[in-house]
């Protein structure tokens, strides 16, 4: 079985690497720009997990993340940051956010989180 | 302490026993000299003077014409010695009523004042100028500890009841005395006395402190008329105006100024170093998850060779945006070159000396200047030059504090080929040779509240303008840096 992870971030660049990556570890990728793009989505097979940016024009990674925990408490967010800071952390993990990566961010790291998040939902 | 009104200082206080308001003033109640009094005894005297000599007059002319020349001849000599003692009694009481307006005027004015004898000092500044020495900041700088000993010499002689009032201090012997026990080891102003003097000012004015009678320092503001003659020197009259609170209300305004100025310092420094991480880890992300991807599409089992020269063409892209963020930043920061003019480097000295001036007194330091004469201009950003000296001075000082004895932070200045050396000394512990490389290199701090950043500081102002800084030993073993600034051109 293949498992589909969305990942929400403002920089394309970031966007399109973190995308390429993910791929290598065995997922399928979903790439959104904007919490907007991925919110207004709603066709295929739900994603496994989400990676949501916290630092992004409009809706912003922390609204993104209340809004999924409401509507699909069941789908695991894992936030990242290219500006870490513990006020932050705490804002992302209280509103609903399983981890938290800072960016610039290992593949072990990222690999670890993803088979954490699918071993839960087998189990 | 009660606080009144008045318009400089900022604040003045009256005395601490202030009477409830139901009694009466003390002025009301105090027996005043009464009119009638004065008027008979005035009339007494004069009768007297006038009389005396009238009435042997009288005698003389009546035993003249009664035939007794002889007679007549000693009442005319009475006659005449007692017009001579008359006058000579109403001459010293004119003498002795304007003394006692004079002490009513000392004693009674709204002013602290002080008689000075200042003898002693006025015979050492003749005895320089003579021996050709002009600059006597210079020529005692390299000789503080006679100029301590020329300050126990100067004499307080007398006070006026207006300095008691104010200071609460017991009795005039709480202030005759040597200056020295007046005046702190932390005190700056007393060597500019002896250049005034030096110089032939007519008057003189300084910001000191001086130890007050109950322990406590109190700033001053002095002010004097200087001698005319060597004879005057014996009794030179200061007045001393108390300036604490007027100087502490400034210190709280500069304080809450400089708070204020840092809080928004550190705002804009958190602001600024969130966006250049957001900046620069957002490509370096983008690096290591393109780099990362392409090691894994290396992989036998996975080979992708199209996708890795994407991911590869991805990272090049990445690291020049990297790059530029850093371009970017440092065109942004080196836009303000340091502003270069003609610098007066002893204003600056002295400049940097008055802004830690509290500093230097908590830590019990002072500063002796000395310059050669005919110092020339140098070429540089006259901030970036007191910040080096303010860097120094604090850094002499804390060196020196808790330690026994005098803490005496020496500066001198004098021209060398293009450039002009300045030299600041203290006698503190001095800074051992194995450390002496790392000194200047920034977070390279030996105190606990320090960033270690004063002296790279330092090195980055004076290297920025072309010149050099070290650190040697002092002659009496304390540190001794050096630093040089180029000549301006004229």
């Amino acid at each position: 079985m293949v498992f589909v992870v969305a990942i929400v971030d403002d920089d394309p660049d970031v966007l399109a690497g973190l995308g390429r990556l993910t791929r290598t570890l065995g997922y399928q990728t979903r790439l959104y720009e904007s919490a907007a793009a991925f919110l207004a989505t709603s066709t295929g097979e739900p994603p496994c997990c989400v990676l949501i940016d916290l630092q992004m024009p409009g809706m912003d990674g922390i609204d993104l993340i209340e809004v999924v925990a409401a509507r699909v408490p069941a789908l695991p967010v894992v936030a990242m940051t290219a500006f870490p800071n513990d006020a932050v952390r705490q804002r992302a993990l209280r509103a609903g956010a399983t981890a938290y990566l800072t960016k610039p961010f290992d593949v072990d790291l990222l690999e670890t989180y993803l088979a954490q998040i699918v071993a839960k939902r087998d189990g | 302490m009660q606080t009144v009104f008045s318009r400089w200082p900022s604040q003045a206080t009256t005395m601490d026993d202030v009477p409830r308001s139901g009694d009466l003033p003390a002025w009301m109640t105090a027996p005043a000299p009464r009119r009638g009094a004065g008027v008979a005894r005035d009339l007494a005297i004069s009768a007297a003077c006038i009389l005396a000599p009238a009435l042997a007059a009288a005698v003389a002319a009546h035993l003249l014409a009664g035939g007794s020349a002889s007679g007549a001849a000693v009442a005319g000599a009475a006659a005449i010695l007692l017009a001579v003692v008359a006058i000579r009694f109403v001459s010293t009481m004119r003498v002795r009523h304007g003394e006692a307006r004079y002490r009513a005027i000392f004693e009674r004015a709204g002013i602290s004042m002080w008689r000075e004898d200042w003898t002693a000092v006025a015979e050492s500044v003749a005895e320089l100028r003579r021996a050709g020495v002009a600059d006597m900041e210079s020529h005692f700088a390299a000789r503080p500890d006679e100029l301590r000993a020329l300050k126990a010499k100067v004499f307080i002689k007398d006070v006026n009841g207006f300095t008691l009032e104010e200071t609460g201090a017991s009795g005039k012997e709480a202030y005759v005395g040597p200056l020295s026990r007046l005046l702190p080891d932390t005190d700056q102003t007393f060597v500019q006395w002896l250049v005034a003097f030096a110089r032939g000012d007519r008057f003189f004015r300084s910001e000191a402190h001086v130890i007050a009678a109950d322990g406590t320092e109190r700033d001053t503001l002095f002010t004097a008329m200087l001698p005319g003659n060597v004879a005057e020197f014996a009794d030179i009259v200061v007045t001393s105006l108390d300036i604490t609170h007027y100087r502490q209300a400034q210190a709280g305004l500069m304080t809450a100024e400089a708070d204020a100025a840092r809080n928004s310092r550190i705002a804009t420094a958190n602001a600024l170093t969130a966006s250049i991480a957001h900046e620069v880890n957002s490509p370096l992300a983008a690096i290591l998850a393109n780099a990362q991807a392409a090691q894994r599409l290396l992989r036998p089992a996975a080979l992708d060779v199209e996708e890795v020269g994407a991911a590869l063409r991805d990272i090049v892209s990445q690291a020049t945006r990297a790059r530029d963020v850093v371009a970017r930043l440092t065109a942004h920061f080196n836009r303000s070159p340091p502003q270069v003019s003609p610098v007066d480097v002893v204003h600056a000295a002295r400049t940097a000396n008055m802004l830690v001036e509290a500093d230097l007194r908590r830590l019990g330091a002072v500063v002796h200047l000395a310059v050669e004469e005919d110092l020339p201009s140098v070429a540089a950003d006259l901030i970036q030059v007191q910040q080096v000296f303010v860097n120094l001075l604090l850094n002499a000082a804390q060196a020196m504090a808790g330690r026994q004895g005098a803490c005496d932070i020496t500066v001198s200045m004098r021209g060398a080929d293009e450039a002009v050396v300045v030299e600041v000394a203290d006698n503190g512990p001095g800074v051992p040779a194995e450390s002496r490389a790392r000194i200047f290199e920034p977070f390279h701090s030996t105190r606990s509240d320090g960033m270690g950043l004063g002296l790279a500081i330092c090195r980055n102002f004076v290297e920025a303008h072309g010149g050099e800084i070290r650190v040697d030993t002092a002659p009496g073993g304390g540190a001794l840096f050096t630093f040089t600034l180029p000549i301006a051109a004229d």
